[in-house]
């Protein structure tokens, strides 16, 4: 049976709250998304990050995953992400993330509620481990699982920025570039 | 005249050059993933599951005394440092905990062999695979 095909978006900071408060608008595309390629080209870009005062933040980016063809299987569920490959040679410098869900959440356990324009005090973040852990996104109508019926039933939200520490090594920090690499790794179970 | 006509259509796994999962029930008859699909098994007289994935061999079986179900999922996605992420998870649950053993679907290698409390792979367990 066909691996089902899946895709990762990148939406708007500025994204109102209520263009995400439903599974639908979540599913559907989004004003301005990008769709974020897994090889060279269309990466997510986190901007410029100036340390030359001491330790700084990029930019926050707000993604999405979803299914969109589920090769005849009903159910994903286990879904992971890692920073698996990163050139940064200060120990300080790491990725923080949190899971996110729509305004539908009330009372959100798993996630956090989308903020629009979100700056780092609008979450509260985890730094996102750096090898293959135990579920640590959830769906953003906060079950634990996906239905899947040609596409899944809700996606994947959250939103990442990089803490970057006084002293780090410059330079332009992308793909699989030697010394400076900057990979993410995504990961999910279905049947 | 009324007609009805319903055509369901689902991938099998004979889309792949040798690769698939036979099931072989208390009966002694044998179903084969390139024929069947899988939500369509007697899962509750399957005694034995044989995973084939290039010219590799693996079986999981109900004898342990504590067995209550086969678990059968796959794994999908990207990491950076393997690739594209295609592998088969197979294994079986006390009701409790799953021992699971996932295999590389490019090379048929074992990837790696773990136990998941059943409560984190919950959607994975279905009514047909409990016996």
């Amino acid at each position: 049976m066909a691996v089902p095909t899946s895709r990762f978006r990148l939406i708007p900071n500025a994204t109102t709250e209520l263009a995400l408060d439903t599974e639908a608008e979540r599913l559907a595309a989004i004003a301005s998304q990008s769709i974020v390629s897994t090889g060279v080209g269309n990466e997510a870009d986190f901007g410029e990050v100036d340390v030359s005062d001491g330790a700084d933040n990029s930019n926050i980016l707000t993604l999405i995953w979803d299914i969109t063809a589920d090769g005849g299987f009903t159910n994903a569920e286990q879904f992971k992400i890692w920073m698996s490959s990163n050139g940064f040679d200060q120990a300080g410098s790491v990725c923080k993330f949190q899971a996110l869900s729509g305004a539908d959440q009330a009372g959100a356990a798993t996630t956090e509620n989308y903020v629009e324009n979100a700056v780092i005090g609008s979450y509260t973040w985890g730094t996102m481990p750096e090898s293959e852990p135990a579920q640590n996104v959830f769906p953003s109508d906060e079950e634990t699982s996906m239905v899947l019926s040609t596409a899944s039933d809700d996606v994947i939200m959250w939103a990442m920025y990089l803490a970057i520490a006084a002293l780090e090594t410059a330079g332009t920090y992308k793909g699989t570039d030697a010394g400076n690499e900057l990979q993410f790794s995504f990961k999910y179970s279905y049947s | 005249m009324n007609s009805n006509f319903r055509l369901n259509t689902v991938t099998l796994d004979n889309i792949y050059r040798n690769r698939w999962q036979e099931y072989y029930l208390a009966n002694g008859r044998k179903f084969d993933s390139r024929e069947i699909y899988w939500r369509m098994l007697p899962w509750n007289q399957v005694v034995k599951i044989v995973t084939y994935i290039n010219n590799k061999k693996y079986l999981v079986h109900s004898n342990h005394p504590n067995f209550k179900l086969f678990v059968v999922y796959r794994w999908a996605g990207y990491d950076s440092k393997k690739g594209v992420i295609n592998e088969w998870a197979v294994g079986w649950s006390d009701g409790k905990n799953c021992f699971m053993t996932d295999i590389n679907f490019k090379t048929g290698e074992i990837v790696k062999q773990y136990i998941v409390n059943v409560n984190k792979i919950k959607g994975h367990i279905y009514e047909g695979n409990i016996k």
